[in-house]
């Protein structure tokens, strides 16, 4: 007979250990990541130079401009990403739902290259850029659920939706991203592709600021959005309107997808990938799986950036987009979670 | 003594079918059983008990406290009902599922020493240990109907809504969770309100039976009192035979010649 009060004290026991190695893990990643690049810096001078004792001031800008930036922002939004995936997977009680194929990051993105189109300077201010990109990212999301509604509602029609609404918004981009970058001169086409390269110090500080606020907010939702798993009426059961879970959980992936996308570019397919390995470890309670997920995605995405550029290091043909690995990678994922799923 | 009092409730859905107006107590302490043929409304009736449908006239009053005064929080304390949908491809575990049933009364965020005591009494009570580690999706619909009640057990409500409880089980779980449901009714002093198809089990296990037909209360008391042949014909366009014995109480069988 299977002793149950154990397996209370063992979840949590479980929980403890996966967060501490996988915070070991993402403190190497990051070390990893100052270290390598088309200056490859050993480990010890990075460590001086986190410490501010690094004699040598060209490499301690490398490291704590420009690598420590891009570095952070690669944590930040793979967080940020992943957590978003938890978010619309739970209110939408699909596990094949995610930030990207419901249309939320070319929504998004559809908005900004709209927006630089009409207003050339809101490019230069990451704040409007975040905001315009929330907007569209809430747009395409409401879009994606009303189509739903309208075939049928079903798990399939969310997914089927979510991608002509990703399609659409896609075209949208590509057009007018196409049309800033001849026009405007200024390099848009790349964000369609999701690039980690040249970081800015404020962008760092507005993703860090946005996934603290969003995580914190979603840990808060964590027992609502286990209670909305089991239907509208078993979340009244438990004492949450599902409604208002549903609107601040939409709010919440939006807010975390937009400036991820306000700031890289479309990053798809950590929002669908992270989360299901987050369960595997641990289970489905989102008490669990927001925490582990967020560190998995910082570590996924982390690891993503390093292989792309040693990888643009090796081949020496420029920086390759990070968001192009992801999709590479995620695919074959989603493919195989959508074969599991037409057989059961 | 707690009471649920329903005062001229009516409710219709959008297609027009609905119930009309009900007027009806029930007691702790005791199982009322809800009757009559698909359609008539037993349902409907259970969901605007349960503050799942807003009625359109009428009053539903928990103690002396309008249902619908009530916090979200307090009616998920106060009420247990037995509506669940299984989502796809997350692969919830049954000690899981019922754990969440704690939520109303989480203070905290993490389950305390009490909650989780209360989780494995309802998983022992309702003889779930062996299958507490298994996923819902994997479960016969027998043994997923005993996982409902278990976790509306676990929630520890005042009232028990139970729609259809028995279905899909055979003739052992049957008897089995209407005696439990039974048992945990008088012991715990809750007012208890199943819907149910079987004429048998609703004489042998409810206290007072409601009649239900077209939204409509044909008949309400004792069971001995309202399975007459007469109102089961009107109710159920059927004829039966109503036969009393020392034994077996009362047997209720149709005549088909």
């Amino acid at each position: 007979m299977y002793n149950l009060k154990h397996y209370f004290k063992s979840k949590k026991k479980k929980f403890f250990i996966t967060l501490s190695l996988l915070i070991i893990s993402l403190v190497f990643t990051l070390i990893i990541s100052l270290s390598v690049g088309s200056l490859s810096i050993s480990i010890d001078k990075v460590f001086l130079a986190l410490t501010g004792s690094l004699q040598d001031k060209r490499l301690s800008h490398i490291i704590l401009d420009i690598r420590l930036s891009r570095t952070l922002a690669s944590i930040f939004i793979g967080a940020s990403l992943a957590v978003s995936g938890v978010l619309i997977q739970s209110v939408t009680r699909n596990a094949l739902a995610e930030p990207f194929l419901l249309g939320l990051s070319s929504g998004a993105l559809a908005f900004m290259a709209l927006a630089v189109l009409i207003i050339p300077s809101a490019i230069l201010s990451i704040h409007y850029m975040s905001a315009i990109a929330f907007i569209g990212a809430l747009a395409a999301f409401a879009l994606t659920l009303m189509l739903s509604e309208a075939v049928g509602g079903s798990a399939t029609s969310l997914i089927l939706a979510g991608i002509a609404v990703t399609s659409g918004f896609s075209g949208i981009s590509s057009l007018l991203a196409f049309i800033v970058q001849a026009k405007l001169n200024r390099p848009f086409l790349i964000l369609l592709l999701g690039s980690l390269a040249q970081i800015l110090k404020a962008q760092v500080i507005m993703l860090a600021s946005v996934f603290t606020v969003g995580f914190i907010a979603s840990i808060a939702l964590a027992k609502r959005l286990n209670a909305i798993m089991f239907g509208d009426e078993q979340s009244l059961q438990l004492g949450y309107n599902p409604r208002t879970t549903r609107l601040i959980s939409s709010l919440l992936a939006a807010l975390l997808t937009s400036v991820s996308v306000a700031v890289a570019g479309i990053i798809g397919f950590i929002g669908l990938v992270v989360p299901h390995i987050a369960r595997l470890l641990i289970g489905n309670d989102n008490r669990f799986v927001i925490p582990l997920s967020a560190l998995l995605g910082s570590i996924v995405l982390c690891l993503s950036d390093i292989s792309v550029r040693l990888a643009s290091e090796g081949l020496a043909i420029g920086e390759i987009p990070v968001g192009a690995v992801t999709s590479a990678l995620g695919a074959p994922f989603f493919a195989y979670l959508l074969m599991a799923k037409v057989k059961s | 003594m707690f009471c649920i009092k329903v005062e001229g409730l009516a409710f219709k859905y959008k297609g027009g079918f609905g119930l009309g107006k009900v007027s009806l107590r029930f007691c702790e302490s005791e199982i009322t059983a809800i009757l009559g043929p698909n359609g008539a409304g037993k349902t409907t009736f259970l969901k605007c008990l349960a503050r799942i449908l807003k009625p359109l006239e009428g009053v539903v009053y928990i103690g002396n406290k309008e249902l619908w005064s009530l916090s979200l929080n307090e009616v998920a304390k106060s009420i247990g009902f037995s509506e669940v949908e299984v989502p796809q491809g997350f692969n919830v575990k049954v000690v899981d599922f019922i754990s969440t049933s704690r939520y109303p009364h989480m203070r905290t965020f993490w389950e305390t020493e009490n909650d989780v005591k209360q989780i494995i009494e309802s998983i022992k009570r309702l003889k779930l240990e062996s299958l507490s580690q298994r996923k819902l999706e994997e479960l016969s619909s027998g043994e997923f109907q005993r996982v409902i009640i278990a976790k509306i057990l676990a929630k520890n409500p005042k009232i028990l809504l139970l729609d259809e409880p028995t279905l899909h089980l055979d003739i052992k779980y049957q008897l089995e969770i209407l005696k439990t449901i039974s048992e945990i009714t008088k012991e715990k002093k809750l007012v208890t309100i199943i819907t149910l198809h079987d004429l048998k089990l609703a004489s042998l296990f409810a206290d007072k039976v409601v009649l239900l037909k077209n939204g409509k209360v044909v008949a309400f008391g004792k069971p001995n009192e309202v399975l007459t042949p007469e109102n089961i014909e009107r109710v159920y366009e059927v004829k039966v035979k109503v036969i009393r014995d020392k034994e077996a109480g009362m047997i209720i069988t149709p005549l088909i010649k």
